[in-house]
């Protein structure tokens, strides 16, 4: 960290200081949220007791395709990207916002050369100690940039929103084309939330809205969409239907079928820890990923859906909560992002589980296992820590709106 | 603080998202939490039909078996089991999955022990080497390097393989752990072997050597096991394994496939489907190189043909039958036909939904659009199949020449009588079709096949012409499937591997009980063996070739296709009854009442003779047996349902007279020194013996010929078949049937016993002696005047047509009430009973005769009149007749014939009604008859009481049959009938030879004479006689109701 010195004649009062990336002694640690962080470790602990028990049931499959070990492994690499997060230099990243923006954005764009071709998908990038996932990245960068963007921009007039909507769609484009249609779709209610938190009116959020519902329409009747992303719609549609879903569960509907009847065999109460039917028979696929609300609804019954449901509630709110108080427009709008990448992963993960979306996968952040997944939420969530427990360096001329 | 508000709303939407996601939680788990349990029920539940043991037939001392289900064992062999218990399924497998190739078990056999420590000499290090895309060296292969190591599942075929190494290895559970605490250290070098040495605390090499014997102890129990087998050489069994392994591979296959491309591997032609498309995801899924996956595509293709050929014409035929509720009209009559027929033809081909819709919408060809990457549903396919529009047929001709345009055969007559010919299968009765007709069933199938499989090659051209050019082809230029198929194939793919793996498969039907013994006393040996309990139908009772009373005990079957088809709807019932979760009382009783009715898979029926009439008494119900939970877990609740096994049939035969009659007949004593005898009949035996208690117990029923020589024989000497009770050919009595007519004239005053008629003098138009029409045998002389007990002795034709001539039809009729002919002998009991539906079917009896023919019939000339008399031209009757006759004749009695005498400990009443005739009547001809032997047509031919131990009263009989060449003598049938002892009854016989050369002196004299001297008969007088004497207080008059 250099200082620029006070010059010696006084007239300057400014103290500029050009930070590192990290500021600890910046950080009041008697500030840092700890309850919140709480909350973030009680789901991570959801989370490793779920997966442990994935993994110890003796599964129907000759070995247990869930590995509780991966999953640790990869939670030790994550959790001290909690530290990282908090310790992170805010002007350091508003500074650099639109640098980690681009670096995002070419990770994405070298997924198609150089990426690991998996499930027909290439979304993966083999570094050896573990997979990255761009896309996870991206999500943190577009958050980064679009606080910086919108810490100046107020949204006034229509042409205020040009350059902020650019930054959404490029990587949402990009994801998209990957393909990843959840992650893509995942990004929107984040993007939608930090144009209503920083001043976006409510008709042209409602005008921007139409549009994408307008580009959605044409891309269904055109088919710019794949057809197969089409037919996971007509799965959705008749999935409602708990016959129509049954008796179409060994064809296009069978990881819709079994989320169903995981969620469906919990009761009020849940069958217990492992002893659900999807650890039983194994036939849930992905299910200490995508599919990871399922099991916990299954052995935890109602009750315990619920709880996990609320207890994400609480994270996301008290995340929003601390956003509401703080006094940087920039690093507010960062917390708000933050909590909405958590609150929107939450939603659509579980209704995706419950039929109530299309299917696409996409994990729980903290509660899910994968490496990319768990690396960018305890980061995320340091970061937002983080950031709400650093005073403000100097107040830029309109804090407040 | 500004800025609150703003972030209230996304407090507020989360608020409510999380509301809508509870109340989806609440409706999805506790609304419906029913439905989805069920099905989570039913995704662990398994139930299965327990059968019932068939009753079974006994002699008449009810502790003999004639029949029983006998259990038997059958071997079975599960892959999945075998793979994961046995080392050389463990070191096979792991070695495939390494080498991403099928290594075979034969492979590995050879040099099991070296094979399996290489394995065991890996390590952590090679096994992350491998997951990076390393190489990997074994038993002089190599894994290959992989650039894409993610695509090629790398890591989880390394996890699986370790798995089996594990096994291998001998581990318990904590010790596995341990093992995977080792491996994960990255600074681990040593072998698998060497870390478990470590873990159980024992040097390296005792622990090779350990596996070394354990190895070679499980290749000596193999061999063990294949020569208990009678497979001679362990290589046979392997390859038998092998064989096994391989279905199971290509089922899985078959499966994958369908899960992706939503139809089955046979539906494309075997070069298409190996030119066209890329079947990557299978190979890879299932470790197999392109050999491998070669020898399943043409396997898909054979098990297609033989399955066109074999089996979808017979069920075809058995649908349509189904389909028109079992019976069938003419085609004539019937202006649908053709077009029934042709969708009956087409069904195999069109797609399911479209069943009953106009079109007809081919299976596969709209599907092909959809499926794979790049394709467009642009252009519609061509239908390979059109329809005509409805037109009314009033003839044959018609319908086939419609039919032949539905099918577009070219117009002509060889099209038209094909077509003519299909629409024939439809029509019959039958229930099996001959091969020529099965075979023209088939070839129009395979055309219309090959029609369709065209079709879907030139769609499949197209798109691949057009998806070429957009990317999305993979490099070999070959169609791809989509993504999110594959990825449905491969969210399965654990479960069908899983599921395939596990069905039994028959290794031997019926194995010794040396391998049954092997197996149950050391499953441990043997993982992946398993014998599994079943029951077959076994004769216990044997004949001289043959099952004893074969013919008349007859045989199960298997049910008609037609049957199975029947009850398809009941069938769905059950499985939906099954699949529900908590059921109400009335649903569990509906499925108690449909597994009782249900024909299960395998069950079988009777088909003919006693298994066929009485099936339903021996035949039982079945029962259920319900658990819960998968088959690895510990157990849970389970619902049982007895099955009721069938009830036992306690017949009327004597084994040992059965025995006796039967061997008689197979190897008849060859009357050498009679010159007028038949020695070709002797040669080849055709005919019957019947022994019979007087109330009408049927002890001994034998038909020859018994059994089949394998050399083809002309006539009813080639033909195994019931002949007591059955009349396969015209039959008359002949002289047999004399006394029954003596008996009533007698009774009527048309004649006394002093009376003397001179009736045999010489005839008039031709040579020889006789009366009028009727010709005596007699070749000197006339037999000249003769009283009714010399007429019977010498059996004068002539004064019986004498007698004959005078009777009316009232007369005629009266003869046939009072003795039993041309009525039903009673073997038949169920028949005729208030309340039995229908006429049972088995057991078949021809009972008719001309002689009784109906009212509106001319009345019968004098020379049948004299015929008649004779037992001859209108007059036919079964051995089984003529038995009961005599038994009424000796008793004044005449007794409902039976051959079942008790079912399940329930006796059967014995019925009896009074001949009608006086006592006095009878007696005469009883005396008569007595001197038959002595001094009559059967005297000196061995039947005297010096040479049967007792006295015989009998009759002997000759009855034309059939002429031959000019010159030759006309052939005749011969009988011999009467009672033992002469005048106290014990038995009543009879012998028939049909279609010899000479009269019945000369032939059937002898084979009586040689089957009542079977000790077996003298045996049962002796019985008879101290029964008699035990029951002697009961009364003379309760003598001839024994």
């Amino acid at each position: 960290m250099s200082r620029q010195r006070l010059s010696h004649d006084g007239s300057s009062t400014r103290l500029i200081m050009r930070s590192g990336p990290f500021s600890p002694r910046r950080l009041r640690w008697g500030e840092v949220a700890w309850h919140t962080l709480l909350v973030a470790l009680v789901l991570v602990s959801v989370g490793l007791i779920f997966i442990h028990a994935m993994a110890g049931s003796e599964a129907a499959l000759r070995l247990s395709d869930v590995s509780f070990q991966s999953h640790l492994r990869k939670l030790l690499i994550s959790v001290p990207m909690v530290l990282v997060g908090l310790l992170v230099d805010p002007r350091w990243l508003k500074r650099n916002a639109p640098l980690i923006y681009g670096l995002t954005i070419c990770l994405l764009l070298l997924v198609p050369l150089i990426g690991e071709e998996r499930n027909s998908a290439r979304r993966w990038i083999d570094l050896g100690l573990l997979d990255l996932q761009p896309s996870e990245i991206a999500k943190l960068g577009l958050i980064v940039v679009l606080a910086r963007v919108l810490a100046r921009n107020r949204l006034r007039n229509l042409r205020s929103y040009l350059v902020p909507s650019i930054c959404v769609a490029l990587p949402v484009c990009l994801v998209f084309l990957q393909p990843d249609l959840g992650t893509a779709l995942a990004i929107l209610p984040v993007a939608a939330g930090l144009f209503h938190v920083a001043g976006a009116s409510g008709r042209v959020m409602g005008r921007l809205a139409f549009i994408a519902l307008a580009i959605f329409v044409a891309a269904w009747q055109f088919q710019w969409v794949e057809d197969y992303q089409l037919r996971r719609i007509d799965t959705w549609v008749a999935s409602q239907d708990a016959e129509t879903l049954i008796e179409g569960r060994n064809r296009t509907g069978f990881h819709v079928y079994h989320a169903r009847v995981a969620i469906g065999n919990g009761g009020l109460t849940g069958r217990g820890l492992g002893a659900g039917i999807a650890n039983e028979t194994g036939y849930l696929p992905e299910r200490d990923s995508d599919s990871v609300f399922a099991v916990i609804a299954e052995e935890g019954g109602f009750i315990g859906a619920v709880c996990v449901l609320l207890l994400y509630g609480l994270l996301v709110t008290l995340l929003l909560g601390s956003a509401a108080t703080m006094r940087d427009r920039f690093t507010r709008l960062v917390v708000v992002g933050i909590a909405l990448y958590f609150g929107s992963h939450l939603v659509i993960h579980a209704a995706v589980n419950l039929g109530l979306l299309p299917m696409t996968g996409l994990p729980l952040p903290l509660v899910s296992t994968g490496g990319s997944s768990l690396l960018t939420s305890c980061l995320a969530l340091g970061l937002a820590l983080g950031l709400a427990a650093q005073p403000v360096v100097r107040l830029e001329g309109d804090a407040f709106r | 603080m500004v800025g609150r508000e703003r972030v209230l709303a996304p407090v507020l939407l989360l608020c409510l998202a999380l509301a809508v996601l509870s109340v989806r939680l609440f409706q999805v788990q506790v609304l419906e939490h029913e439905v989805w349990a069920r099905e989570a029920t039913n995704l662990v539940r398994s139930g299965e039909i327990l059968p019932f043991r068939r009753g079974r037939i006994l002699d008449r001392t009810a502790t003999r078996e004639l029949v029983r289900d006998e259990e038997t064992y059958r071997l079975e062999f599960v892959w999945r089991d075998f793979r994961r218990e046995h080392p050389l399924g463990q070191v096979t497998h792991a070695y495939s999955l390494l080498l991403g190739r099928p290594v075979t078990l034969d492979e590995t056999m050879a040099e099991l022990e070296p094979r399996a420590l290489e394995l065991l000499r890996l390590g952590p290090r090679e096994e992350e080497r491998f997951i990076a895309g390393g190489a990997l060296f074994l038993a002089g292969a190599s894994s290959g390097e992989s650039a894409e190591p993610v695509a090629e599942r790398r890591a989880g075929r390394a996890a699986d393989a370790r798995f089996y190494i594990e096994r291998l290895l001998g581990l318990d559970r904590e010790q596995r752990r341990d093992l995977r605490e080792l491996a994960r250290d990255p600074e681990q070098r040593s072998s698998w072997l060497e870390l478990a040495a470590t873990i159980s605390g024992e040097p390296v090499a005792e622990l090779e050597e350990r596996l070394q014997r354990e190895l070679g102890a499980a290749r000596f129990h193999l061999s063990l096991l294949a020569e208990r087998l009678g497979l001679e050489d362990l290589s046979n069994l392997v390859s038998l394994l092998e064989a096994r392994r391989t279905q199971v591979a290509d089922a899985v296959a078959a499966d994958l496939f369908l899960q992706a491309a939503g139809f089955r591997p046979w539906r494309l032609r075997p070069s298409t489907l190996a030119g066209v498309l890329d079947l990557q995801f299978i190979a890879r899924r299932l470790d197999w190189d392109g050999e491998r996956l070669a020898a399943w595509i043409a396997s898909q293709g054979e098990a297609w043909e033989r399955w066109l050929n074999q089996g979808l014409a017979p069920r075809i035929l058995a649908e349509l039958r189904v389909g028109t509720g079992g019976t069938v009209g003419t085609v004539g009559a019937d202006e649908q036909a053709a077009e029934r027929m042709h969708l009956a033809l087409l069904a195999p081909f069109l797609s399911a939904a479209a069943a009953g819709r106009e079109g007809e919408v081919p299976v596969v060809l709209p599907r092909l659009g959809e499926i794979f990457v790049g394709a467009t549903t642009e252009g519609e396919y061509s239908n390979p199949f059109r329809s005509l529009p409805a037109a009314t047929m009033d003839n044959e001709l018609q319908a086939a020449a419609r039919l032949a345009g539905l099918l577009a055969w070219p117009a002509s007559s060889v099209a038209t009588s094909k077509a003519q010919a299909l629409l024939a299968l439809m029509d019959t009765q039958r229930r099996v079709w001959h091969a020529a007709e099965q075979e023209l069933l088939a070839q129009t199938l395979g055309e219309l096949d090959g029609r369709l499989k065209d079709a879907i090659d030139s769609e499949l051209e197209r798109l691949l012409r057009g998806a070429a050019r957009i990317v999305g082809t993979s490099s070999t230029g070959r169609l791809r499937l989509r993504p999110e198929l594959l990825k449905l194939a491969r969210d399965r793919a654990p479960y069908v591997i899983r599921d395939r793996g596990s069905r039994p498969r028959l290794l031997q039907a019926a194995p010794d009980f040396d391998v049954v013994y092997l197996l149950s006393r050391h499953p441990e040996r043997y993982g992946g063996f398993g014998v599994r309990r079943s029951t077959r139908r076994v004769a216990v009772a044997m004949g001289p070739q043959q099952p004893l009373a074969a013919p008349l005990i007859g045989k199960v079957r298997q049910p008609y296709l037609v049957d199975l088809l029947r009850q398809r709807s009941a069938e769905a019932e059950l499985a939906d009854l099954r699949r529900q979760r908590l059921r109400s009382e009335r649903d569990e009783q509906r499925v108690e009442e449909l597994v009782r009715e249900l024909l299960r898979a395998g069950q079988v029926q009777g088909g003919f003779g006693l298994e066929g009439y009485l099936e339903q008494e021996l035949s039982g119900r079945n029962g259920y047996a319900e658990t819960q939970g998968l088959a690895e877990r510990a157990d849970r609740a389970a619902w049982y349902l007895e099955p009721e096994d069938g009830r036992d049939v306690v017949t009327t035969l004597d084994l040992h007279l059965q025995l006796a009659a039967e061997n008689v007949l197979a190897e008849p004593q060859v009357p050498w020194g009679d010159p007028k005898a038949d020695l070709k009949w002797f040669e080849q035996p055709v005919g019957a013996i019947v022994l019979m208690s007087p109330r009408g117990d049927l002890l001994a029923a034998a038909s020859a010929p018994g059994f089949m020589t394998g050399e083809p024989v002309a006539g009813e000497g080639g033909v195994v078949r019931e002949r007591t009770l059955t009349r396969p050919t015209f039959q008359p009595p002949g002289s047999v049937f004399k006394p029954f007519v003596a008996a009533w004239c007698m009774e009527r005053g048309h004649i006394n016993g002093a009376d003397v008629l001179e009736a045999c003098a010489a005839l008039e138009d031709r040579a020889g002696f006789g009366w009028r029409t009727m010709a005596c045998h007699t070749r000197s002389a006339g037999h000249g005047p003769l009283a009714l007990e010399a007429a019977l002795q010498v059996s004068c034709n002539a004064y019986f047509a004498q007698l004959g001539e005078n009777l009316g039809r009232a007369d005629w009729e009266g003869i046939c009430r009072a003795f039993g002919f041309g009525e039903p002998s009673g073997v038949r009991l169920f028949d005729g009973e208030p309340g039995r539906a229908g006429r049972r079917s088995g057991l078949l009896e021809q009972a008719q005769m001309g002689l009784l023919a109906g009212e509106d019939q001319p009345p019968l000339s004098s020379a049948d009149r004299r015929r008649a008399a004779n037992g001859l031209a209108v007059v036919e009757a079964t051995p089984v007749q003529i038995a009961r006759a005599y038994a009424g004749l000796a008793t004044g009695e005449l007794p409902a014939v039976r051959l079942v005498r008790a079912v399940d400990g329930e006796e059967l009443p014995v019925q009896t009604r009074p001949v009608g005739l006086a006592q006095a009547t009878l007696d005469e001809v009883r005396r008569a008859l007595a001197s038959v032997v002595t001094v009559g047509s059967a005297r000196g031919k061995g039947l005297d009481q010096a040479s049967l131990g007792f006295t015989l009263a009998a009759k002997t009989g000759s009855a034309d049959y059939r002429a031959t060449a000019p010159g030759e003598p006309v052939r005749k049938h011969t009988w011999i009938a009467g009672w033992f002892p002469a005048d106290d009854p014990v038995a009543i016989v009879t012998v028939f030879l049909h279609d010899t050369s000479a009269t019945s002196s000369h032939s059937a004299v002898y084979l009586a004479s040689q089957f009542l001297r079977d000790p077996a008969v003298a045996e049962y007088v002796q019985r008879a006689h101290l029964e008699q004497s035990a029951n002697g207080e009961q009364g003379a008059n309760q003598e001839y109701g024994r």
